[in-house]
């Protein structure tokens, strides 16, 4: 359904409407982008402004109140909550804020976690375990679980485990937020090194090193589009 | 070699969650069991004597006895649903943020699936194999015989208990897999809670029961640890209509079934003061009432007849 050789994000009309009660808060409204392949956006805007409800909407774990989505031209929109699972799956690597870790497992069997969902050989998720870990610095750890890890090297196995299906589309949010100049620089390394295996990234941050990363800066402010530079 | 092997390392490594549940199921499943073999056993005994007792008195205790079954068949389930209910929407939120981090809907249901099977059997067939335990041990204590209990009880507790806590245990499952990551992962539907429609300023009553039931459903360990204490109820008021069913056929196989007079009188005697307490409403009467009621029930023991 999806050809991962062509991932290009086009967003139409775009709304995001949440009910609270009797009140109705719209977080994101009439936003329209177009994301070409292969390059690297950051989503800046103060808090609260739709940054991570704006990557919720793209990664499809979220759905909006109106307008499309079309990610290598399939329309997100009109997909049932299969159809998108197995897009997260198969495309989307995803890097939360709160690194998202299952609690009871260890570092190894986190990243190895995703392989297991497309039903990857032993050697080839033992290999790319391997590979991973070594990627994010966190060889020694890898049979250690989150709780026993710092906020940075959860940070950094959530982005081992966001590549381990080797996704043409990755979006970070806010992923140097929690973390000191040390841990940010590391994160900042892998995203450098992902820029340059032609991924497609959007990273919502207010980090100026990763905007220096960037090609285009979408600036979100009261759940509009404000300005872009690129 | 590294594999996350989901649903049996999560077990494991949530010894105490996992440990709970089972222990909850086991010991629901392990009562209800034993009372059921053991109030089989009793009536088979009443029945064997009812030739010294009055055909209404007979009825009256069978019924008894059934009733006393049904009712602790049926708390039993309602704490085995309750407590997989909890378990397994305890879990929603999980599920979330695996199907977030892109595993494919149904896999992740799988897992909880299994895990869901996995405790509602080892639970199930635990507290069958205590409770046949049960039954065995105390008729060895009790009868100086031990003659085989009805085996078909066993399979019968075991299937209503897992069908019980499989139907329960999925409801929670369906509707996560149903949500979107974000909401089955959002506080606001955490545990099945939704926001009120209308904000509107609580009274008091209303606040308290608010703040109460949240409070229940969001602290697991302190849950599960009331779940137990229930259970621990459920289990002693088990053994102590037990005991009482167990006095009173011991009492009949010791005395060849000693009923006194006044024990036939006392429901008579009951219903005349509460008549004269009625109309009259003395302090006198209540004490007269008080007096009376325990003349009937302290010589008990030492003025019985034997019939």
């Amino acid at each position: 359904m999806f050809q991962e050789s062509t991932i290009t994000i086009a967003i139409q009309a775009l709304e995001k409407t949440y009910k609270i009660g009797n009140d109705k808060i719209t977080v994101l409204r009439d936003i329209n982008l177009q994301i070409p392949q292969a390059s690297f956006v950051v989503l800046r805007g103060p808090s609260g402004s739709g940054k991570t409800t704006l990557l919720n909407l793209i990664s499809g774990i979220d759905k909006p109140s109106k307008g499309k989505i079309f990610v290598a031209g399939v329309d997100l929109t009109e997909q049932d909550e299969d159809s998108l699972s197995d897009f997260r799956c198969l495309h989307v690597g995803f890097v939360f804020q709160a690194y998202n870790l299952v609690s009871t497992l260890t570092v190894a069997e986190n990243i190895a976690f995703p392989m297991e969902w497309i039903r990857k050989s032993s050697n080839e998720i033992e290999n790319k375990v391997k590979e991973l870990l070594r990627m994010v610095g966190l060889e020694n750890r890898a049979n250690h679980f989150p709780a026993q890890l710092s906020g940075g090297e959860q940070q950094r196995v959530a982005f081992a485990r966001a590549l381990s299906n080797d996704p043409e589309l990755i979006l970070a949010d806010e992923p140097t937020g929690n973390l000191d100049v040390k841990n940010a620089e590391k994160i900042i390394q892998v995203l450098q090194f992902l820029k340059t295996r032609g991924k497609t990234i959007i990273v919502s941050t207010h980090d100026m090193q990763i905007q220096q990363l960037a090609d285009q800066i979408l600036c979100l402010d009261e759940g509009k589009l404000a300005n872009s530079d690129g | 070699m590294v594999r996350a092997n989901f649903a049996a390392n999560d077990l494991l490594r949530r010894r105490l969650q996992t440990s709970l549940t089972i222990a909850t199921l086991m010991l629901s499943v392990a009562s209800t069991l034993f009372l059921l073999l053991f109030s089989n056993r009793l009536g088979v005994g009443i029945a064997s004597t009812s030739g010294t007792f009055t055909l209404g008195l007979t009825a009256l205790l069978g019924q008894f006895i059934l009733f006393v079954g049904v009712l602790i068949f049926v708390v039993g389930a309602v704490l085995t649903s309750f407590v997989v209910f909890l378990m397994m929407t305890q879990r929603t939120r999980d599920f979330g943020l695996i199907k977030a981090a892109g595993c494919p809907n149904s896999l992740v249901a799988g897992y909880f699936m299994t895990e869901l099977l996995t405790v509602a059997f080892v639970g199930c067939a635990l507290g069958i194999i205590l409770g046949f335990l049960g039954d065995l041990a105390v008729t060895k204590i009790v009868f100086s015989t031990y003659q085989m209990p009805t085996l078909w009880f066993g399979p019968l507790v075991f299937a209503t208990f897992f069908v019980l806590a499989i139907f329960f245990g999925l409801q929670p499952l369906l509707k996560a897999s149903k949500m979107s990551p974000i909401q089955a992962s959002s506080p606001v539907d955490y545990y099945g809670l939704t926001m009120e429609n209308t904000q509107r300023v609580l009274s008091k009553s209303r606040l308290t029961w608010s703040v109460a039931s949240r409070s229940l459903i969001r602290r697991q360990s302190a849950t599960f640890r009331i779940v137990i204490l229930l259970s621990i109820v459920f289990i002693l008021l088990t053994i102590s209509v037990a005991g009482v069913l167990l006095l009173r056929t011991q009492q009949n196989h010791g005395l060849k079934i000693r009923l006194t007079v006044k024990q036939l009188w006392l429901p008579t005697v009951a219903w005349k003061i509460s008549i004269d307490y009625y109309y009259q409403n003395l302090l006198v009467i209540k004490i007269r009432a008080i007096l009376t009621i325990l003349t009937q029930i302290l010589p008990f023991q030492e003025q019985s007849l034997v019939s």
